[in-house]
């Protein structure tokens, strides 16, 4: 399935048993955006990432991300992303450095585009105090910006984030997002999801999820607009509030 | 106190009956362990493959090649030509041990006071060795034309106490009972308190009103039980299938079972208040109980044969002191006052593992 | 091939980086080399006893003095009363108890066969036989130095055999010889199963970074080599130092081929990790990884013929010893340690375990990439 967009998903659905998790379906995202994915908790988003990154096969539809079908070329769909997981997942035991390298090494990255893109990061994400300390004893704030290292150093053209700013100071999210912007003007392609609604607005475009569809797609103010909603936080409880009703 | 006491040990047997494999693991073990050593023990050995080369070849020769294969001890499975085949017969594991009858062997038995025969004994294991030896000195004795014994000034008269019947898991059961309480007390709390250190979840449990060492009494009383029931359940399996002996006080042997149990949880909690993950905790309780309080507590190997600075280390391994004890009520029917000193020896050093683990807690609380 | 690299790196960095880990996987395991290995003699000698003399004659005491030269038993008591046999037994102060009756060399002089009572606490049957063996060896001796004077002043001739016994391989039949390179067995399948099950589990369990792992391109097959690869090296090392230890501690040495031994190890670990993999695929939390292996672990010991021989084992049982690595390579480590045999000797079990070795794996590589989505 030939296209242009970094993430292109046509009926994709996925059943677990007699359960629909995910149902039929369809989004486009854009190179270079920044794409929010919302949703209520156990609405199917986690599910759609997992098929989105070749971890999980869909039962139905089909998907292209970074030009791959999901379905039949996992391993390059694989190479050319990055992804960070809800929990960090960074080796608590091994030292920020060891993590980088680690993974650095699992993209197959020769040793010296390592240490370049190694060094870049550790002064981009002012990582560079820490590198040598053990993941593990990190508070929250900097174990963020420790897996967001590890999810882009191999320069992948789109970063998967599971809800990166889980849990973290007001400080330290606002210092994340400003990272992912200057991602997003280098044109990687960001695809977020997220709980909390001031950063949806920070999205180009969003999609809502509820019970495995796709409710809305659009960009923060054509939703407001859609739905005669002041805030994201208002169409969202609106939107979900209504379909709960 | 009592009702937070309560719930703690509400939520502890909650983690327990939803963890099915554990519990199953727990259960299925002891009967595992049960069964197999308890049919297994017929530990007479019999029908020992043997090969006869006999290089003499008379009939007084062969009345003795006759002699051991008549015997419900041997089975002469070969009879090679050559000294030599021995080496390969041993490697290839075909036979425990050669006899050979030299030649001039009826010559010397006629003649001479004595006839000597050559036993050629494959030492590679000596169970075998030792039974093959004491077997054939048996046949040998027995086979001279006079009976020696009816020129024997005496006669020896044996008398086997707390277990006529000489049966191997009479012995060998109640000693399961002590290596399995400790498994399943020591390290399953020493993991249990871990497993909160780990998740933090203790320091939730520690902000709350409730004191540290109810929260500790509230985890470890569901597994005193659990061990408790596991142990009984051990007994009565054993009574059915084997019929192995409860005499003596009950009611003793239960009383000094907790004090048992209160020495396994004061290691268990010393390993959990040093070990910082899961995983070294394990490792940590594993090493130490299993293996000490199967080998070093007298379950199958007797302390006295054991050289003097291993002999000092089975003191402080609780196990040794329950054995005595299990043993003694069920086997020998010992009252309290024969077993005062094992009692002592448990009380201490329960108490003193669980005056360390405390300290180290303290300290880890205030680090 | 490069990324296997990093996996195996990682693996032992964990490792390395936990110091009570490392004390576990190492110092441990070695410590109780040693002190099973002195413990497990398994020879039984110095079985504490008492002799009763109530006859307290030239010949009882001759008796006596003969029963205290034995290494074998140690004559802690000699009490004066009859009862004392109960009581020291009861109390189990003592396994033996020898009691020479009244009138004992009256009555051998005049051939009326004074009986000689041997009382033993048979709790250890084991040890009550071999203890009772022994003093009916000493009495039986002693009387037939009695007995041949007798004879002579009787003019009866006996004819005896005498047996020669000559011992092969292990010629003090010391036990332990034959427990510590089994000891060293149970020490190489503690680390290579348990600890690849763990492992594993626990990348899957805390913090999910098997999922993170599973995002980035390597393939199934390089997780779990990574996974297995750092194991079974640690495994090899585990016997390397536990080889050095046996020798420098008990003095024993290896009579067959290095090289082999080691090929025909690693044979064995293919199916001790393997078991390790499939045991992490039907568990969820390092606790169940842990009594499941240890369940399993207890399970092929008992039945592989390190604490109860095989032969005697009833027929249904007996079929699971077919498939018991550990009883390969148990039988392996003993015949390469004690007679010196090679690969050609034990091409059999090397098979067997082989077969099982690649089975077990096959299986668990299965279940293992189904687990992972």
């Amino acid at each position: 399935m030939q296209t242009d967009y970094a993430i292109d998903t046509r009926g994709l659905s996925r059943k677990f048993g007699s359960f629909t998790a995910v149902d039929n379906v369809t989004f486009t995202v854009n190179r270079g955006e920044v794409f929010g994915f919302l949703g209520a908790n156990g609405a199917g988003k986690s599910t759609t990432i997992r098929m989105l990154t070749g971890i999980l096969l869909p039962s139905g539809g089909s998907a292209n991300v970074a030009g791959y079908d999901i379905a039949t070329a996992q391993e390059d769909v694989r190479r050319n992303i990055g992804y960070m997981s809800q929990q960090f997942s960074l080796y608590e035991d091994l030292t920020v450095e060891e993590n980088l390298i680690f993974y650095g090494g699992m993209y197959s990255m020769s040793a010296r585009a390592m240490k370049d893109a190694r060094e870049r990061l550790y002064v981009k994400l002012g990582l560079a105090d820490i590198r040598k300390r053990l993941t593990g004893s990190l508070p929250l704030g900097w174990k963020q910006r420790a897996a967001l290292a590890c999810a882009m150093q191999h320069s992948p053209s789109i970063i998967f984030l599971d809800e990166p700013t889980g849990g973290v100071d007001p400080l330290s999210r606002r210092a994340f997002w400003d990272s992912i912007y200057d991602l997003a003007e280098e044109g990687i392609t960001i695809f977020v999801t997220t709980h909390y609604m001031d950063e949806a607005e920070y999205c180009g475009r969003i999609s809502i999820m509820y019970q495995g569809s796709i409710l809305t797609v659009g960009s923060p103010s054509e939703l407001k607009e859609r739905y005669h909603q002041p805030t994201m936080e208002d169409v969202f409880v609106s939107l979900i509030g209504g379909a709960d009703a | 106190m009592l009702k937070r006491l309560l719930a703690i040990i509400k939520k502890e047997a909650r983690h327990i009956f939803r963890d099915p494999r554990t519990l199953s693991i727990v259960i299925a073990m002891p009967i595992m362990m049960v069964l197999i050593y308890g049919y297994a023990l017929e530990m007479d050995l019999t029908d020992i493959r043997i090969a006869v080369i006999d290089q003499d070849r008379t009939p007084d020769s062969r009345w003795l090649t006759e002699r051991f294969e008549a015997s419900e001890y041997f089975d002469v499975v070969l009879r090679p030509e050559r000294v030599s085949d021995v080496h390969g017969l041993f490697i290839d594991r075909k036979i425990h041990a050669a006899l050979v009858i030299p030649p001039g062997f009826a010559r010397a038995y006629t003649n001479l006071p004595s006839a000597a025969v050559q036993l050629l004994v494959d030492g590679s294991d000596p169970t075998y060795g030792n039974a093959v030896i004491n077997y054939t000195t048996a046949v040998t004795a027995n086979a001279v034309t006079v009976s020696v014994e009816d020129v024997f000034p005496l006669e020896i008269r044996n008398r086997f106490h707390y277990n006529q019947s000489l049966e191997g898991s009479h012995f060998v059961i109640p000693g399961l009972v002590a290596v399995i309480l400790m498994m399943i007390c020591a390290l399953l709390t020493s993991i249990t308190i871990t497993r909160e250190k780990e998740s933090g979840t203790l320091d939730v449990v520690l902000v709350s009103p409730i004191r540290p060492g109810e929260v500790i009494i509230g985890k470890t009383i569901p597994y005193i039980l659990l061990s408790l029931v596991d142990a009984v359940f051990i007994l009565v399996f054993a009574k059915i299938v084997f019929d192995i002996p409860l005499r003596g006080d009950l009611t003793l042997l239960l009383g000094l079972t907790i004090l048992y149990i209160y020495c396994a949880l004061g290691i268990g909690l010393l390993i959990s208040s040093i070990a910082a993950t899961q995983q070294v905790a394990m490792m940590a309780a594993l090493v130490a109980t299993i293996l000490p309080s199967m080998v070093l507590s007298g379950f199958i190997f007797p302390i006295f044969s054991m050289p003097l600075p291993i002999r000092i280390i089975t003191h402080i391994v609780p196990a040794r002191y329950y054995m005595e004890i299990i043993r003694g009520i069920l086997l020998k029917s010992s009252p309290l006052s024969m077993l005062l000193h094992q009692a002592a020896a448990l009380g201490f050093l329960g108490t003193f593992y669980l005056i360390v683990a405390t300290i180290r807690f303290q300290k880890g609380r205030t680090t | 091939m490069r990324r296997l690299s990093f996996l195996i790196r990682k693996e032992f960095i964990q490792v390395f980086r936990s110091r009570p880990m490392l004390g576990i996987i190492f110092g441990m395991p070695l410590i109780q080399l040693i002190i099973i290995g002195f413990a497990i003699s398994g020879d039984v000698e110095h079985v504490p006893s008492a002799v009763i003399d109530l006859d307290n004659s030239v010949k009882s005491r001759a008796l006596v003095e003969k029963l205290s030269n034995s290494r074998y038993i140690d004559i802690l008591y000699r009490p004066r009363g009859s009862r004392a046999a109960e009581n020291l037994l009861g109390r189990g102060e003592v396994i033996l108890a020898v009691t020479i009756p009244s009138g004992f060399e009256r009555d051998m002089a005049r051939g009326e066969h004074p009986a000689i009572f041997i009382e033993a606490d048979a709790q250890n049957t084991n040890v009550a036989l071999t203890g009772v063996g022994y003093v009916t060896r000493i009495i039986r001796s002693w009387a037939v130095g009695q007995s041949k004077h007798f004879s002579q002043q009787n003019d009866i001739r006996i004819h005896t055999i005498n047996t020669d016994i000559a011992t092969w391989y292990n010629p003090s039949l010391k036990s332990i010889y034959f427990m510590v390179p089994a000891v060293m067995v149970i020490l190489v399948t503690v680390i290579t199963m348990l600890l690849t099950a763990l492992a594993i589990v626990r990348e899957r369990g805390e913090n999910n970074s098997l999922e993170q792992l599973m995002v980035t391109p390597i393939s199934r097959l390089e997780l779990i080599l990574g996974k297995t690869i750092p194991f079974g090296i640690l495994g090899m090392v585990e016997l390397t130092l536990a080889i050095i230890l046996i020798r420098v501690v008990y003095g024993i040495t290896i009579a067959g081929n290095l090289p082999e031994f080691y090929l025909m190890s690693g044979v064995f670990m293919i199916s001790s990790i393997g078991i390790g993999i499939f045991i992490s695929t039907v568990t969820t939390t390092q606790q169940q990884a842990l009594f499941t292996t240890w369940f399993v672990l207890v399970f092929c010991l008992l039945m592989c013929g390190f604490f109860l021989p095989l032969d005697n084992m009833p027929r249904t049982l007996y079929q699971f010893t077919y498939i018991n690595p550990l009883r390969y390579y148990m039988t392996i480590v003993r015949e390469v340690f004690i007679k010196g045999a090679g690969i050609s000797d034990l091409w059999v079990q090397t098979l067997a375990l082989l077969a099982i070795g690649c089975s077990v794996l096959g299986v668990a590589v299965a279940r293992f990439r189904k687990n992972i989505g």
